[in-house]
């Protein structure tokens, strides 16, 4: 009752609908900071530099040598649709281009990358005293870090989606050239494509609101960033050190139960389950539900940012 | 007089610590107000409370009838903090914009109002240029700005002049005092430079230990103690005559020269014409002045700490 009478305290004399629009143009004037911001081109060039790589690999390889073949696959083929004739070889050579880079894109490289660009994101703005200043103007102090979120969330899904489309397509055009067919391609994979880009995008916007919510206990950006690299070496290690010192069916629940806490865990394992099914080539410690995977990976999205929210408007910012 | 900012019994513990206790005063508007005290007296967490950075323990602020902190107070108040620090990768004018638009400006509106203020702090041509390259003379400047972005009401000053020139320094009690007398607004100001709150204040509060010590107008205040210098033929006289009354606080005689300190000066000014006429005195020399700031400073933190 003494925190809702705090909150209705803190937005007397605002009206909803100004405060909406504000939140707009601060998004709006976000994505415009963050264009400018070199630390975030670093970031998306990290994003992409597995792309990078296999487009340049494959300009220099692949596709001078597939121009023959669609020429001989419409005489082989005379008559037939030959987006049907090669669906399913398609779907496998696209799912497994995807696998070689998704160890980088659900792990590591792109965690520390994630982590330190959104510890800048209140622990940065504290550490130079721009978050306090702008605190004392007339805004809910969330609205000083959501926009840089959306903005964020905007930018990282993008950037996947660009990443994955553009993978799909360097295989489109080695099988069939750069032909009207080779786009007509993409329709077969849609699905697929986009289940990809969403469980990356929820990894990344779930490692980002965790290192948010670590960044607003502290003002050093490196406390927030080496919090969340401890958290997920800590529960990999925990996971492996458990199934090993507790052996039998104790070690595997307490394993699996502990699998769950691991946000790349559950990215990793929800992936391969909706995409390969039983078949998957991921190998895991234990065997999770891919239910409370997603599950997880939401939870990590939204409840470090509720907290955050509820907890930063109502601390003193000393 | 309306209050534009009331302080009312407001405590703020730290642990076991006692920031600010029960601290108490009005800030009258179209004012300039002087929050004076010591280093560590609970004036830079007082202005917290105001702005709504921190929570009191117990009392309460009202700003413009909101309460402090509440999106309707900080409507009203531009803010320039002790020690003014920003990102310093942003470009002045990104900074500026951003800070109309906190205010509810759109772009446009909030970039123009930018330039607008680079102009009256003199600092055109300086709009993209990154922050961290100023100097700090230039970063103060850039900070005063940021509190004048929407005109507000209220403007609260932490240390305005640190970092500034003698001629910054007399620049910017200039325009405060112009803010005050020709835009009507109402200002906050602390420092520890009593002879700047001298010059640009209207009315006062002193803190010491977190406790408020007194609080007033500045006319007020310094009428508590006027001291007079007069120079007679007899001063033995006068100073028989004087020495015992209540409105007199302190006299003091250098050869035919009393220095005389009073608490009214109506009671003091009529006793000595009815001695100099009954007596028969001879008047040579007769002046007053006030307590300077200084003088009310030291004489209300020294009583405090005995």
């Amino acid at each position: 009752m003494k925190i809702l009478r705090f909150y209705r305290e803190k937005v007397k004399g605002g009206e909803l609908s100004s405060e909406l629009i504000k939140l707009g143009r601060l998004l709006g004037e976000e994505l415009r900071l963050m264009s400018k911001n070199k630390r975030f081109l670093v970031f998306v060039i990290l994003m992409i530099l597995p792309v990078l790589i296999l487009t340049v690999t494959s300009l220099l390889f692949w596709l001078p040598a597939s121009s023959q073949n669609i020429e001989l696959m419409s005489i082989v083929y005379k008559g037939r649709d030959l987006t049907e004739v090669f669906s399913k070889e398609f779907e496998e050579t696209v799912k497994s281009l995807y696998s070689m880079i998704i160890g980088y894109w659900l792990g590591f490289p792109i965690l520390i990358v994630t982590a330190i660009f959104a510890s800048e994101f209140i622990a940065g703005e504290r550490s130079t005293g721009t978050f306090d200043l702008f605190a004392t103007k007339p805004v809910l102090r969330s609205w000083l870090f959501l926009p840089k979120i959306l903005a964020f969330a905007i930018i990282s899904f993008l950037t996947a989606s660009a990443v994955y489309l553009t993978l799909v397509l360097i295989v489109s055009f080695s099988f069939f050239s750069f032909s009207f067919t080779a786009l007509k391609m993409l329709s077969k994979v849609g699905w697929l494509i986009f289940k990809y880009i969403g469980v990356t995008w929820m990894f990344i916007m779930a490692i980002c609101n965790f290192t948010v919510l670590l960044s607003s206990f502290t003002k050093r950006t490196l406390f927030a960033v080496f919090g969340v690299l401890a958290y997920s070496l800590g529960c990999g290690i925990a996971v492996s050190l458990i199934s090993q010192l507790i052996p039998g069916t104790l070690g595997e629940v307490i394993s699996q139960k502990l699998s769950y806490l691991d946000i790349t865990n559950d990215a990793s394992y929800y992936l391969g389950h909706i995409v390969f099914g039983e078949k998957s080539p991921i190998g895991y410690l234990v065997t999770m539900n891919p239910t409370i995977c997603l599950a997880a990976v939401i939870g990590f999205i939204t409840i470090p940012l509720i907290v955050t929210i509820i907890t930063l408007e109502y601390k003193d910012l000393l | 007089m309306d209050t534009v900012i009331e302080v009312s019994h407001v405590s703020k513990y730290y642990g076991e610590f006692p920031a600010v206790r029960n601290v108490s005063f009005k800030v009258p508007s179209r004012s300039c107000f002087g929050l004076l005290g010591p280093n560590g007296a609970g004036k830079t967490t007082t202005i917290k409370m105001i702005l709504g950075l921190i929570k009191p323990n117990s009392g309460k602020i009202l700003v413009m009838g909101y309460p402090a902190g509440s999106i309707g107070a900080k409507k009203h108040i531009g803010y320039l903090p002790e020690k003014f620090t920003f990102n310093e990768k942003w470009t002045v004018l990104d900074m500026l914009t951003y800070v109309g638009i906190l205010y509810g400006m759109g772009r446009r509106e909030a970039e123009e109002r930018g330039l607008e203020l680079l102009e009256w702090i003199g600092l055109s041509g300086w709009e993209y240029e990154k922050f961290g390259s100023l100097s700090a003379g230039m970063k103060q400047r850039v900070g005063i700005a940021q509190a004048l972005v929407t005109d507000p009401d209220i403007l609260i000053l932490d240390e305005p002049t640190t970092n500034l020139d003698v001629t910054g320094r007399v620049e910017i009690l200039r325009k405060i005092r112009e803010l005050v007398d020709k835009q009507g607004k109402t200002v906050l100001l602390s420092t520890h430079i009593l002879a700047e709150v001298e010059k640009v204040a209207d009315h006062v509060a002193i803190i010491n230990r977190g406790v408020t010590i007194v609080s007033g107008s500045l006319k007020e205040l310094s009428k508590i103690k006027t001291i007079y210098r007069i120079e007679v033929d007899k001063p033995e006289i006068l100073v028989n005559r004087l020495k015992n009354k209540d409105f007199v606080k302190e006299i003091e005689t250098t050869g035919k020269v009393i220095t005389v300190k009073v608490s009214d000066q109506e009671k003091f000014e009529k006793e000595v014409l009815n001695i100099i006429l009954n007596e028969n005195i001879r008047l040579y020399y007769f002046s007053h002045k006030g307590e300077t700031l200084e003088e009310i400073f030291t004489r209300f933190i020294v009583v405090e700490e005995k």
